[in-house]
């Protein structure tokens, strides 16, 4: 199958837009040059929905929109949407000489659906598909249009045909857990390698045993061949229904080892995180040390502060003017100005009644009286005269102590600052340290909220009841099924040899051996495919993806292989066969590459002839990397389509001048003027547009401002 | 005899030009407009006597002197408040002795008073200037140009 063209009605951003595909043998790649939010993955959808309908949308369609998100009511309340494709197969008819001869016809599939909108609700109808014959003619209509196209492109293969650079590694992404990656790609391989078809086969042939072995108890007309035939109908149906019940429990068992995993690691995440407990404790015994760093912080700036009104900030700043004052005191008191002994003296001299002469100043005698009065009046007069010597006295005493501190001690203010400086920056650093320390607390125990501890464990021991008590189930009916497997081997030999004695069931004895035959034939050829086929798409996977990283001499010293397991596990080997983790250990060029050898290996040993749609297959490629993963993928293509940005298409122009037979771009009006130069036409809706221009041009309608302008008119909008 | 802490400026009023009052209440604890205290990083005197007093001490040394006599002040304190630092009685004291050359001043505390709110308010300047150059807290800036000043910068 090819793709020809495809035209789009109200299918969410493709309100009216027809494309066309390249079908040229030599040209088979088409490039849709479209930048983000410009159709790429809805026109992706669009495809798949109108070859596979609902069950190619998000949720199979339930509660996805079809019709675009900028109806309006002036539209109407019913948006009829349609997407039409039209395809070619070619058909290789035997010729007379015993070769083939190429017949190709082109069908045109139409699905259409109408939506009832109503403010935001809206209902889908049921959609409607039609295929017709497109020939010279006119066109015929098919019947049956979804067995058609599943006969043509199997919907089991629609994710490997269709799929996108970022789903494509989900082969190999680590977020997805093992058995799931393996799932994607046995489901893969098992529908490209028609393995599903065999399953089916197997299935049929064991019912057309159970009903022949029926059969022999109507014939045979033997009461003891009536026993065993039914003890073996008998076991059959327990085979089955243990087989189911077995893999039923092996399947739950799987998916709850999965999840104990899953929830391993949160826990021991967790755990690394610390304990919820142990953290609050550390961070309130960082609150106490935070508050006594404050404190010390507190009264080291309390003694800071103090250094302002000290004596010493005194002393260094009046030095020289209380030196020249204290000069003076002591001149004064040299010359015994200061300290006043004169009034002590006299004073002394009247209390004793003597004279510092000799003379007596008795109260009794009235010229030593006389003499009193005369003293009293010295010193009534000195008293007067030396009040200001007396405060000087008292100066020259009381600031001789702290003029010595000040003047003497080797400590200056300079001094003191520094000390006290020191010792807060080391405080102050010490505070820091612990502020840090405790926010660091604060984010480890705001993560553990998120994530209870003791939950998570409930959880765990519930996970771990499941899986054993399915690993139990599995047990069980594994050996019931063997059980009933091997009393039916020995029934049927014992029925056997009982008919072998009976005429009349001959024909029956040859029916069996022919079932028999062929589930024997149908085991075979499954374990062929699975491992002969398998290893070829493992091989071939392996050649392509080496091809295609043996340009980058990092990645290709680190990768020296890549195969898929017998368990459809994805691997890549490193040096001395060691095994990398393709998530871990590989770039994101290489994951990609790795995946889209993946998908090319797939479609080239199945021989299914389909186009690959990939959008954005070679994001985070660049260099000679991504030039081999194009050119490989067109060599290995049918028919290649790609949806590529601007990014992506840079380096690799000449490759798609030389290979690709069309080139169309797709561009959002809605992106003016912030990422689009000129001013689109008028329009009531958001429509994608597409214009003539190739990988290499660009128009009025497509052509986008370097990225500095973008920065620029994003940051005006901005403001 | 006169009390060992004797106080002779009592009655004396402590004044600052009224044009640095506001600075000088920026610059001291105490509550703000908003009825809290400002922390000691931003107000680094814990009350107006000790940036008065720096004040004094700056400009003595500086020779900065201020003629108040048509300068409008406004008294913060009275002189009792010395008493808590009783040595800067003394101080003030053997500064005006210094500067006057006359230790007879010491029995006019009024006059002495007067000396003071004149060299405080010389030095005023020169300390708001020194709490604001620089990058960092104003007790910082304090402390590093006092350094740069006493180092003889």
């Amino acid at each position: 199958m090819r793709l020809v063209r495809a035209q789009f009605k109200n299918f969410r951003l493709l309100r009216d837009l027809e494309v066309e595909f390249s079908v040229e043998p030599d040209r088979r790649l088409t490039v849709f040059r479209a930048e983000n939010e410009t159709g790429k993955t809805t026109m992706l959808m669009a495809l798949q929905w109108a070859l596979y309908g609902e069950p190619a949308l998000p949720d199979k369609g339930q509660g996805y929109r079809l019709h675009p998100i900028d109806w309006t009511e002036s539209e109407g309340s019913r948006a009829d949407i349609e997407v039409e494709v039209d395809f070619e197969v070619t058909r290789h008819n035997p010729t007379r000489d015993g070769g083939t001869r190429e017949a190709t016809r082109t069908y045109r599939i139409k699905r259409a659906a109408r939506e009832e909108v109503t403010g935001t609700e809206w209902k889908r109808s049921t959609p409607t598909v039609n295929l017709f014959h497109l020939s010279e003619t006119g066109a015929k209509e098919v019947e049956s249009p979804d067995i058609f196209i599943a006969d043509e492109l199997p919907p089991e293969l629609r994710e490997v045909f269709f799929t996108d650079g970022d789903r494509a590694l989900s082969f190999i992404e680590s977020e997805v857990a093992t058995s799931t990656k393996r799932d994607r790609v046995q489901r893969a391989i098992k529908s490209l390698l028609g393995l599903g078809v065999i399953e089916s086969c197997e299935k049929r042939v064991k019912q057309v045993s159970k009903d022949v072995n029926r059969r022999v108890r109507e014939e045979a007309r033997d009461a003891e061949i009536d026993q065993i035939a039914e003890a073996i109908d008998e076991a059959t149906t327990g085979i089955e229904e243990w087989g189911n019940k077995e893999s039923e429990a092996k399947e739950q068992h799987d998916s709850f080892e999965l999840k104990l995993r899953d929830i391993d690691k949160e826990i021991e995440t967790v755990l690394k995180r610390g304990d919820q407990e142990e953290l609050a404790a550390q961070l309130a015994a960082a609150d106490r040390q935070i508050e006594q760093a404050n404190g010390v912080i507190g009264n080291l700036e309390r003694r800071h502060s103090g250094l302002f009104k000290s004596k010493n900030i005194a002393g260094d700043l009046l030095g020289s003017a209380i030196a020249a004052a204290e000069k003076q005191l002591n001149d004064l008191a040299e010359r015994n100005e200061i300290p006043s002994g004169t009034i002590p003296v006299l004073e002394d001299c009247l209390k004793k009644g003597v004279c510092v002469c000799g003379d007596s100043l008795r109260e009794s005698d009235p010229d030593s009286m006389r003499k009193r009065g005369h003293i009293q009046h010295i010193i009534d007069d000195t008293k007067q005269s030396d009040e200001h010597k007396k405060v000087l006295t008292e100066l020259f005493f009381r600031s001789k102590g702290w003029i010595a501190e000040i003047t003497e001690g080797n400590r200056s203010w300079v001094d003191e600052y520094e000390e006290v400086f020191d010792e807060r920056d080391k405080a102050e650093r010490q505070r820091d340290a612990l502020s840090k320390h405790r926010k660091g607390l604060e984010i480890k125990l705001d993560a553990l909220k998120d994530s209870d501890i003791q939950k998570l464990r409930e959880t765990r021991r519930y996970y771990e009841q499941q899986r054993n008590r399915f690993r139990d189930d599995f047990i069980r009916a594994e050996t019931e099924r063997r059980r009933l497997e091997s009393q039916k081997a020995a029934d049927e030999a014992r029925r056997d040899k009982l008919l072998k004695h009976q005429k009349k069931a001959q024909r029956i004895i040859a029916d069996l051996e022919v079932t028999k035959d062929i589930e024997d034939v149908l085991r075979k050829a499954y374990q062929r495919i699975q491992t002969e086929e398998l290893d070829k798409v493992s091989t071939r996977m392996n050649e392509l993806f080496i091809d295609m990283i043996g340009a980058d001499p990092e990645q290709g010293a680190i990768i020296k292989r890549s195969e898929i397991s017998r368990e459809f596990d994805i691997l890549v080997y490193g040096p001395g066969d060691r095994m990398l983790n393709p998530d871990r250990d590989l770039n994101g060029a290489s994951r990609r590459a790795l995946t889209i050898a993946f998908i090319l290996a797939l479609t080239d040993v199945s021989e299914v002839e389909a186009p690959n749609i990939i959008d954005t297959p070679l994001g985070m490629m660049s260099g000679f990397v991504k030039r081999s993963v194009l050119r490989i993928a067109i060599e290995q293509s049918r028919q290649l389509i790609l949806f590529l940005t601007r990014d992506e298409i840079k380096g690799c122009e000449t490759i798609i001048d030389d290979r690709a037979g069309q080139v169309i771009t797709l561009t959002n009006p809605a992106h003016y003027p912030r990422v689009l130069v000129h001013k689109p036409p008028a329009m009531d809706h958001i429509n994608i547009l597409r214009c003539a221009c190739n990988h290499r041009s660009e128009c009025q309608i497509c052509e986008r401002r370097n990225e500095d302008a973008q920065l620029s008119m994003a940051v005006a909008a901005a403001e | 005899m006169v009390d060992r802490y004797y106080n002779p400026f009592q009655t004396a009023d402590l004044r600052i030009p009224e044009s640095f009052r506001d600075d000088v209440s920026r610059y001291c604890q105490g509550p703000t407009q908003e009825g809290r205290k400002t922390g000691l990083g931003e107000a680094p005197f814990p009350r107006m006597v000790d940036m008065w007093f720096l004040a004094l001490c700056i400009g003595a040394r500086e020779g900065k002197k201020e003629d108040l006599s048509h300068v409008k002040m406004h008294k913060f304190m009275d002189g009792t408040v010395l008493s808590s630092d009783p040595w800067r009685i003394d101080a003030i004291m053997l500064l005006a002795i210094s500067l006057t050359e006359d230790p007879a001043i010491v029995a006019e505390p009024g006059k002495i008073i007067h000396l003071a709110n004149e060299y405080a308010a010389g030095g005023l300047p020169d300390v708001i200037d020194m709490l604001k150059e620089g990058d960092a807290d104003p007790i910082y800036n304090l402390s590093d140009n006092l350094e740069h000043v006493i180092k003889g910068g």
